[in-house]
């Protein structure tokens, strides 16, 4: 919470003078009533005709300092709310971006996306409401109950006494609202989901012919949904009847009191005096209205800035310095573990090895084996819990993450596709790299066919996460973003899962000859990606198990075998 | 330039009044209600205009009073009836506001909202498997969700605005005229005036809400993409990038925002400028009416609060102007959804005990028509065998799925199940005869049994129990806490993608169709359950026709007919001995995994 108010801190000067712009016209529109009863009691009374042309002129007077007020203040308090917003959520985005991958697994990204742009979108609905109008609740109620007091203090008592009414039935409709939204919109997501999974599972279903079923279930999240939200509906709708009833019953109430005190003779206010206190009253009343909306959408925005307010309470971690280092490629582990946060055992665990500098490698093993977990700690995504990475000798944690990313040419298990031209993607591995360099990164991807298929070639535009793209293609696009950077380490966790088998051996050439004299890390499942390596790393349950060539695995290590029985049938060559 | 623009207005105000017209037509199952609410509303309005008139004798007596030209007795006697009726009138204003809207909630929101919605999801049975491929989820979502709630929440104010709102400001012009012409006459000049200016401002801020809209819209993928590869960023340093690329949008919608909420808050204070300029001139007239002309101080005073009155409709009937526009793209959007065309009902019937036999008789086929695909495709299975369909990704080989199951229909051929020509057989029955075993291994939310039971829900816990232990689940299943009734979902991650498939293979089990069809693909599958799977995958096949995607050399090596396809198209087919000496693509691409 308190951070968020640091962001509205630049904005403070137009803040205030928004709210004040607000005030004054707010008092203009609460003079109005008194001239008007100035114009009856003295001028129309009187016949004084240069009277009323007096109050007239002086109320046109009121009424446009009260319009250029209220339109300067709206102006102002616009631009504060859209700056202050816009400056919110590029804070909440700066900051995601700069977070741990601890603290961004413990958010989870979908959370995460929904406090960077829905939560900071209702906390600017919010703010754009009650930026204009918050000031002129208290000002109307003030200025309303000062005045009608000038007017007449009993009748204005009574005034008093009607507005605890009327809030006291606001607060409690509120509360009575509150879980009902939270149902509605809980039978909302649950109603999504349902038919996010229909029409994902479309063929599954019609091949069993439940389609009657699927809408069944739709129909009854529906109906609980649209119930809540319609009883929702219905209680904030005698929000505004019930208030209103309450007021008018203060109207005639002053009416006849006034009536009263006056034929007693206890008052000495005028009818005029008694007609500006009903006017006042429906002043009152709107600000009581608004105060009303601020109670309803109050936890609204409260929600939203303490989800956004844990964002924003992460630390960001503590980096050495950026070097210009350039790695010969030589990777040593020394009994390396790690485990994630809150996992009871340990994904890694006592693993050294050593990879020399130009040596092509291959890290196998099924799910569950660890083999994604050390890229995560190669990469510097994560930090090891116990032992050590060395890039030429030199202990990872001393290097700057970013220094080491530099150095390595890495293809992701997720195929990671921008939207935008094929050239932004390739280009991302080396960004000002020229027209030949991408496409003989391409070529070497195995995409040069699809290039040339495509009219625009690299200018083809790719629908966000490459929703237009086969999986192969999106793993293809990502390999030439490797090459084309061609750091001195290449890794490849499990990217080439979605070639045939024909592709990736024409891509495992081409490769083989760029990379010469790099150090290439090949984490697969699939023992045809590893049996050309140097040398296969077996892992298993988070330890490794064994090291060594093809041949020698094929003879000595049981997981291999398993491994490859299952994948070729036992047919061996 | 302005002519074009003219014309364009001219079909999209035709277009604009055929979608307000289905709008009214889809509304007539509440017609009686409308009528009913609209009823209320003429009580109401009738009180709206009977309290100012009431207030205004009231305040006149006290006025008379105070000037000493007062004649009754007592002055509370005489305000005593004004006040009761007053009171009452005022306690039947909100009454009925409040009968109002419990009504046009709980008839039109529930029909709007929720029929509505039913409806879709209705059509969503009977729309085609190609309409769903090609519509991102998110589409049909938000027609459903948004589009539909912007619909009924709309469809509210258009009836306050239409019944209230106008009738309203009629008969608070007639009353008005009656009771002064001179002093109405000012009001009602006014009010074209604050009309226009509202509708001019709303129509300008509503294009910058839409600007505003359309920003944050792309804000929002802009944060999704960048969270979704957020180690590929890190990968590459590209924070900076991608931060300066948010910021850009950023900046754009914050534009957007400022001038679209500016705009959207001159509304009102507009309208109350002209109000109070009204208020000016009334009271000038209104002063020089009592001075010169005697009309009395309740009339003017009347007439005052009546043209208090007007500015609420008038806001209302701004609203509604500005929202129309809106409400009328929505209706768009769910009309055309409800309009689809959909898979058209066959009634035809298959022979009893069916065999099995399959055959695909010069069948062509696209998906669309300037790219052909399949064409003259001719293939014979006997009752029992096995096929298996290879080739490389994005070949094209779930289409064979797709025209087998009639997912996709072909475009001239014929497909014959035991002889019978399946173009007119009904889908259901079709689909009846087919078990299937998809890479895209899909779990509904709800408890295991539940899914396993998908195909034949009404099996018992026992043959639940046995189908599972056939797949080799039934272990793994007792390991969890809740055991069969464990609730699962898409995106369950408890149990992993191995065990997901071994569910979805129990599943075809338990359902024992005739014919097969399987999606071998495991990927992300330890070694272990991949065995599994197999075995599963095996048991599951004995003595059924199968279609198998294959992905595994054991099928390919024994399977009776092997189809391989290459860019969407049957290249070669046969056994596989005989493709392996062609030396075609087959030889290629089964020999290639071996390669160095």
């Amino acid at each position: 919470m308190k951070k968020i108010f640091a962001y509205l801190k630049p904005y403070r000067g137009g803040l205030i003078l928004g709210m004040l712009l607000m005030a004054i016209s707010t008092v203009c529109e609460l003079l109005l009533p008194d001239i008007m009863s100035d114009i009856l009691n003295t001028g129309v009374y009187n016949a004084d005709l240069s009277y009323i042309f007096r109050c007239c002129a002086k109320m046109l007077v009121v009424a446009l300092v009260s319009l250029g007020s209220v339109l300067g203040g709206w102006y102002i308090s616009s631009r504060v709310v859209a700056g202050f917003c816009a400056d919110l959520r590029q804070g909440v985005f700066r900051k995601v971006n700069t977070m741990r991958f601890e603290d961004i697994s413990r958010m989870g990204s979908s959370a995460l996306l929904t406090r960077s742009t829905h939560d900071v979108g209702t906390l600017s609905w919010v703010a754009s409401i009650l930026s204009g109008s918050i000031i002129t609740i208290p000002v109307l109620f003030i200025g309303g109950v000062v005045l009608a007091l000038g007017k007449d203090a009993v009748l204005s008592l009574v005034l008093l006494l009607f507005i605890p009414l009327v809030f006291a039935a606001v607060v409690k409709i509120g509360k009575k609202i509150e879980p009902l939204w939270e149902t509605s919109d809980k039978y909302m997501d649950k109603q999504n989901d349902i038919v996010r999974e229909r029409l994902h599972g479309i063929r599954v279903i019609r091949a069993f012919n439940s389609e009657p079923r699927e809408h069944k279930r739709i129909e009854d999240a529906t109906q609980v949904m649209a119930e809540n939200i319609i009883r929702a509906n219905v209680s904030m709708g005698v929000i505004s009847p019930l208030s209103i009833a309450l007021m008018n019953m203060a109207v005639v109430l002053i009416v006849y009191l006034g009536g009263f005190r006056m034929e007693r003779g206890i008052s000495s206010a005028s009818g005029g005096d008694i007609f500006a206190v009903i006017q006042y009253i429906t002043l009152i009343m709107n600000g009581v209205v608004m105060a009303a909306f601020s109670i309803v959408m109050y936890p609204h925005a409260k929600v939203a800035a303490k989800r956004i307010g844990e964002v924003l309470d992460v630390e960001s971690p503590a980096e050495p310095e950026e070097e210009a280092l350039h790695f010969s490629g030589d990777i040593r582990l020394e009994s390396l573990s790690f485990g994630y946060e809150g996992a009871a055992e340990n994904a890694v665990s006592e693993i050294s090895l050593h990879i020399r500098p130009g040596q092509q490698v291959a890290v196998i093993g099924g799910t569950g084996s660890g083999k994604s977990t050390l890229v995560q700690l190669l990469m510097g995504f994560r930090r090891p819990s116990a032992g050590q990475i060395y890039f030429d000798g030199r202990d990872s944690v001393s290097i700057s993450p970013k220094t080491i990313r530099e150095n390595i040419s890495c293809v992701l298990q997720k195929a990671a596709i921008y939207s935008g031209s094929i050239r932004k993607n390739i280009a991302m591995g080396r960004p000002g790299a020229t027209d030949e360099e991408l496409l003989a990164a391409a070529e070497i991807a195995q995409m040069g066919d699809y290039l040339a298929s495509l009219p625009e070639g690299l200018d083809h535009e790719l629908t966000q996460s490459g929703k237009n793209l086969s999986g192969g293609q999106k793993q293809r696009i990502c390999i030439a973003r490797a090459v084309l950077k061609n750091a001195p380490i290449y890794i490849f966790d499990d990217s080439f899962s979605a070639l045939d088998f024909l592709t990736e051996a024409r891509l495992r050439k081409a490769l083989s000859e760029r990379t010469a004299g790099k150090t290439r890390i090949v984490i697969t499942q699939r023992v045809s990606s590893a049996m050309s390596c140097d040398c296969i790393f077996v892992m298993d349950k988070g330890r490794l198990v064994d090291a060594g060539s093809h041949q020698e695995l094929l003879e000595r290590c049981k997981i291999y075998q398993e491994i490859y029985v299952s994948q070729t049938g036992g047919e061996r060559r | 330039m302005k002519k074009k623009a003219e014309k364009k207005t001219r079909a999209q105000r035709r277009e604009d009044k055929q979608v307000i017209l289905r709008i009214i037509r889809e509304a007539r199952p509440i017609y009686g209600w409308l009528v009913l609410a609209s009823l209320i509303s003429c009580v109401i309005i009738t009180c709206a205009v009977m309290s100012p008139k009431i207030l205004g004798s009231c305040v006149q007596l006290l006025y008379d009073f105070w000037a000493g030209t007062f004649q009754g007795s007592s002055l509370t006697r005489a305000l005593l009836p004004g006040c009761c009726v007053l009171a009452a009138v005022y306690l039947l204003q909100s009454g009925m506001n409040y009968l109002k809207m419990y009504l046009l909630n709980n008839v039109v929101s529930r029909y709007f909202t929720c029929a509505l919605r039913i409806r879709i999801s209705d059509k969503i049975s009977r729309l085609p498997v190609r309409y769903i491929d090609n519509t991102p989820a998110g589409q049909i979502l938000e027609r459903m969700n948004d589009d539909v709630s912007h619909l009924g929440g709309s469809i509210h104010d258009i009836v306050d605005t239409l019944t209230v709102g106008f009738l309203q400001i009629i008969t608070l012009s007639v009353v008005m005229l009656l009771e002064d012409w001179r002093l109405a006459l000012i009001v009602l000049i006014f009010m074209p005036l604050s009309i226009w200016l509202s509708a001019r401002i709303s129509s300008l801020s509503e294009k910058h809400f839409d600007e505003m809209f359309e920003e944050s819209g792309k804000l929002y993928s802009v944060v999704e993409e960048s969270y979704a590869n957020y180690q590929t960023s890190k990968a590459y340093n590209f924070e900076a990038d991608t931060i300066r690329a948010h910021q850009e949008v950023n900046q754009r919608q914050q534009k957007a925002e400022t001038t679209a909420n500016f705009l959207g808050a001159m509304v009102r204070p507009c309208i109350t400028f002209t109000n109070a300029l009204a208020y000016i001139i009334i009271n000038v007239v209104g002063g020089v009416l009592i001075v010169n002309y005697g009309v009395s101080v309740g009339v003017v005073v009347t007439i005052v609060l009546f043209a208090k009155q007007f500015s609420a409709p008038l806001e209302q009937i701004a609203q509604g102007l500005s929202t129309m526009q809106r409400t009328k793209a929505a209706a768009k959007r769910v009309f055309s959804l409800l309009d689809e065309p959909e898979e058209q009902p066959l009634t035809g019937h298959l022979p009893e005990n069916i065999r099995g036999d399959v055959r695909f008789e010069h069948v062509d086929f696209s998906y669309n028509k300037e790219t052909p695909l399949i064409r003259d495709l001719n293939i014979d299975v006997k009752q029992g065998q096995k096929v298996a369909i290879v080739g490389p990704t994005g070949a094209g080989k779930t289409t064979i799925v797709n025209l087998l199951m009639r997912f996709y229909d072909i475009d001239s051929g014929k497909i014959r199940i035991d002889g019978q020509d399946i173009s007119d057989v009904s889908r259901d029955e079709l689909r009846g005869l087919f078990g299937m075993v998809l890479q895209d291994t899909w779990l509904f939310s709800g408890s295991i049994a539940d899914n396993v039971a998908y195909g034949r829900p009404e099996a018992s816990r026992e043959e639940i129990i046995k189908a599972c232990d056939e797949a080799y689940c039934h272990h793994f299943i007792r390991t969890l806490p809740q055991g069969y009734d464990t609730q699962v979902s898409e995106d369950t991650v408890s149990i992993s993608g191995g065990q997901k498939q071994l569910l979805t293979i129990a599943r075809a089990l338990l359902a024992d169709r005739r014919l097969l069809i399987l999606d071998e693909a495991t990927s992300n599958v330890d070694t272990r359950t991949e065995i599994l799977i197999q075995k599963a995958m095996d048991k599951l096949m004995r003595g059924k026709t199968c279609f198998v995607i294959a992905h595994r050399l054991s099928t390919i090596v024994d399977a009776d007919l092997i189809l391989v396809l290459r860019d969407g198209q049957i290249v070669e087919t046969g056994k596989h001995h005989e493709l392996l000496d062609k030396k075609g693509f087959y030889y290629q691409l089964y020999t290639s995994q071996y390669a160095i």
